[in-house]
């Protein structure tokens, strides 16, 4: 299987706290990797770093072969095809939701309606439709997500990092938000998956990496890799294992 | 050159007052005011106003009570009336209102004095005399200037002890830290606002009086003042008193040299090309430290 | 999305037209000169008004510069009129948006950098300095005197001289139908909705793949280009500028006024600002000049912008709708809803 993105040796540190020390994962073409571990563990960082938000103290990011990312401002990372959503979503508000990711479309192809177009195939496919003229202020949280998302797949991308998608939902919006990571996925999308509802991470990922502190603690098949004792111990404290 | 720099730091004794207002009340409710220039000239012809009423030849410095009461009030008036429903919105929001106030304000007050520029006949003793520095160096300080100078600075240091040392101050700097943790712990939020935007009020109007002396009146002076007193905080830090003190300083003595060595048509070039340089430099200023994005 | 531009632009464009068709005829109901003049002056600040309102309306990137832009049109051209045996405004006035174009570049460069609230402060700074260098080199700008033509007589319109108001009032509003024209083509264009975005959410726009200080940079040419040919237009009208009035502090407000008051981010608002401004200051100049020292009219504006942040962000035209809805009601309609989006 092809690499689409290698981390190697990531470090950085926000004055006094290390925030990620001496991270490595990859990630397969086409696969949804989860990426767990406790609050504060670093995954927010992490998706920062690929994305360029922030740029690493050491360590090397590897997408797609390229290994110049450190040079890419953030709206160039994007359109080299790193897409990300945000852990509170962040709706264009006086945009309606046609607008948004119209806006999003055109920066990716010439002619307009070209844009247009894809926009409108967009909101089709990620349930929108007859909703394209009511604005973003307007919609409910679960929704905002997804737009999130929709705009997010309006920039082609390879990678797709969903940062905490389904905080917040309610269970049958949850599982609603699943089918809709599901149909991506099956787009050829891969996907790297942040999350704290461990059902949905078992349901939904191929594999998983946990982080706790700033490192790699572990990786592999999520059914495995939940059992693990140090998994655990990081995720539920000490005194869990003796209860 | 010790001249200049002297100079320099008398005058900007001064703007360190009104940017220490200023940056009161960015630093309590996150919002510049533009107006703060304005706050200035209104100081400056309520002074020359009751100046009018004493004695001739009083000195004007009587005057501090009166002014400081007076533009206390004033500001109290305009919080309750306007900043009050813009506090929590969006920056373009205060800052449409502000520039608007200035406006109204600088042409009110054209509106009420007419676009004359007015002079305090203060003594001749205050206007012209000098003190001579370290006798032997042939160094001259003007005596309204040393004066400003020194209520300047007993003003900044009344202002750090108390936001240091009293129950309001500390509530202050509470509320500017984070207004929400502050106000679940029970202080008084909008007291801490009109208390602090009347302060930064107050100073500016007392600056107002004590440039009196030096500087004419007219409608318009305000803008030149807002744009040093927004130097200077920016250059000391937002929200950051001693660095705005520092700041306003070599702003002053900014603005000496290069109307000493230069010219003094380009001093408010050399003072708008100094705040461009730090906004693009050192945008948390002399003193700030970046801050970590969320 | 097709069947949608075509469907209601064209209702859309009735009130326009209407309106269009009033200042055209509007000369011929007037009895005194000066009252053309009025009208002129709100063509000028209504296509000032949309350039302002271009950047910080729809970009709500508050600058106060844009009377830096509108002196270097009016300068660049009377400079070449005065020194380069009368060039035509026709002419100069595209020199005039190159040199715009250049200090725009200068200004961005450095302000784009910075957001909210210093963006704002750094305009003033940088206006504050061209200001001051238009005094400082004052063998070639006539320093704080600033530029005045010599008597001109005759009507020629290559070199935009009449000894009437009307032709210059036909000239006005023609700026102020390109600028409404380049307003719409800007919203409508790729540029527009990148600023459009920024101005929502400028992180998530970014992490989309919108150059944000590209846009910005972008939007600022196009408003500077409209505010340098409106001043190249202003200039040859009056005939005389100087630095403390067209690059002044004073005028960048004066210009913002139409927009904050019409409505910001909106297309009209601008236009409509200008029109309920200028006339009322004309009125607060001719009855109240006595009252005072002077200034009601501008201190009128400093509280009309007060007023307006306060109490109606949107501006005077987000009137618009409920007035229609209330015509439409008193003729018994029914189709109230789609009254609302006629003008919005």
């Amino acid at each position: 299987m092809k690499k689409i993105l290698e981390i190697k040796n990531l470090d950085k540190s926000f004055g006094g706290v290390h925030a990620i020390n001496d991270l490595s994962f990859e990630i397969y073409e086409g696969e949804i990797l989860g990426l767990i571990g406790p609050n504060g563990c670093g995954k927010s960082t992490t998706v920062n770093l690929i994305t360029g938000v922030y740029i690493q103290d050491k360590g090397e990011i590897t997408f797609n072969g390229d290994t110049s990312l450190k040079k890419q401002s953030v709206p160039q990372r994007a359109k080299m095809g790193l897409a990300r959503t945000f852990q509170s979503p962040k709706p264009f508000s006086n945009m309606t939701v046609f607008d948004s990711v119209y806006t999003i479309c055109m920066l990716y192809h010439r002619r307009m309606k070209d844009a247009a177009k894809k926009a409108e195939e967009l909101l089709e496919l990620m349930n929108f439709s007859g909703m394209a003229d009511t604005l973003c202020s307007k919609l409910p949280i679960e929704q905002r997500k997804w737009l999130d998302m929709t705009r997010a797949l309006a920039t082609n991308p390879k990678l797709l990092m969903l940062d905490e998608c389904l905080a917040g939902l309610t269970p049958s919006e949850m599982d609603a938000s699943i089918e809709l990571v599901k149909r991506i996925n099956g787009m050829g999308v891969t996907i790297l998956f942040i999350e704290h509802v461990m059902s949905a991470v078992v349901n939904l990922c191929h594999r998983v990496v946990v982080m706790n502190e700033g490192h790699f603690l572990s990786q592999g098949d999520p059914n495995v890799v939940m059992r693990q004792p140090e998994v655990i111990k990081a995720y539920l404290g000490e005194d869990y294992e003796n209860a | 050159m010790i001249q200049a720099i002297i100079n320099g730091l008398l005058t900007g004794g001064v703007y360190a007052l009104i940017a220490v207002g200023l940056t009161m009340i960015h630093g309590v409710m996150k919002i510049v005011n533009f107006a703060q220039g304005e706050f200035l000239a209104i100081g400056m012809y309520i002074s020359y106003v009751l100046y009018q009423l004493l004695p001739a030849g009083t000195i004007p410095y009587w005057l501090l009570l009166p002014v400081a009461v007076a533009m206390f009030f004033i500001g109290c008036i305009i919080f309750k009336a306007t900043i009050t429903r813009v506090i929590g919105k969006d920056s373009t929001s205060y800052i449409l209102l502000t520039v608007g106030l200035s406006y109204l304000l600088s042409n009110g007050l054209q509106l009420i004095f007419g676009p004359n520029y007015y002079s305090m006949q203060v003594s001749d003793e205050l206007k012209y005399g000098t003190v001579e520095l370290f006798s032997n160096l042939g160094i001259y300080i003007m005596d309204s200037r040393l004066i400003a100078f020194a209520f300047a600075v007993v003003f900044v240091a009344i202002i750090h002890w108390f936001l240091n040392k009293t129950d309001i101050g500390c509530a202050m700097r509470a509320t500017a830290e984070n207004q929400t943790v502050a106000a679940s712990l029970g202080i008084n939020s909008k007291f801490c606002f009109i208390f602090a935007f009347a302060l930064g009020t107050m100073f500016a109007g007392v600056s107002g009086l004590l440039i009196s002396p030096m500087f004419m009146a007219y409608p318009k002076i305000g803008s030149t003042f807002s744009i040093i007193a927004m130097s200077s905080m920016v250059l000391g830090g937002l929200g950051n008193i001693r660095g705005a003190m520092v700041g306003g300083l070599l702003i002053g003595i900014v603005e000496s040299l290069t109307s000493i060595y230069v010219s003094s048509e380009l001093s408010p070039i050399a003072i708008n090309v100094a705040l461009m340089l730090i906004l693009i430099f050192r945008p948390y200023g002399l003193f700030g430290k970046g801050e970590r994005k969320a | 999305m097709t069947k949608n531009l075509t469907g209601t632009s064209m209702k859309k464009l009735i009130p326009a037209v209407v309106f269009l068709a009033v200042l055209i005829a509007l000369p011929n109901f007037f009895t005194k000169s000066y009252y053309t003049r009025v009208a002129m002056e709100a063509c000028y600040f209504a296509s000032l008004g949309i350039a302002w309102n271009i950047l910080s309306g729809y970009g709500r990137q508050t600058c106060w510069c844009a009377a830096s832009f509108f002196a270097c049109g009016a300068y660049t051209s009377m400079l070449m009129y005065l020194r380069l045996n009368e060039v035509s405004p026709f002419l100069s006035v595209f020199v005039g948006m190159a040199v715009a174009c250049v200090l725009a570049f200068i200004i961005g460069l450095p302000c784009f950098k910075l957001s909210g609230v210093f963006f704002s402060i750094a305009t003033i700074a940088c206006a504050t300095i061209f200001r001051n260098l238009l005094i400082v080199f004052n063998d070639f700008t006539g320093g704080t005197l600033g530029l005045a033509f010599k008597i001109r007589t005759g009507n020629n319109l290559w070199l935009m001289s009449f000894e009437s108001t009307l032709p210059y009032y036909y000239i006005a509003l023609a700026m102020m139908v390109i600028a409404i024209v380049v307003e719409i083509l800007f919203v409508r264009s790729k540029l527009g909705y990148y600023l459009q975005a920024i101005r929502d959410d400028q992180t998530a726009a970014e992490s989309l793949g919108v150059r944000s200080s590209r846009v910005k940079m972008g939007t600022l040419l196009v408003c500077a280009c409209l505010l340098a040919a409106t001043g190249t237009v202003y200039a040859f009208q009056v005939g005389y500028i100087d630095p403390n009035v067209v690059a002044s502090h004073d005028m960048s407000i004066r210009i913002g006024v139409m927009a904050i008051l019409g409505g910001m981010g909106t297309i009209w608002g601008p236009v409509v600002g200008a029109f309920i401004a200028i006339p009322m200051l004309e009125v607060a100049n001719n009855y109240l000049s006595t009252v005072g020292g002077g200034g009601a009219g501008y201190a009128m504006y400093g509280l009309l912008i007060v007023l307006i942040v306060l109490f109606r962000p949107a501006g005077v035209i987000s009137l618009w709708a409920p007035f229609v809805r209330w015509v439409k009601g008193l003729f018994g309609k029914k189709d109230t809803a789609k009254g609302g989006a006629a003008k919005s």
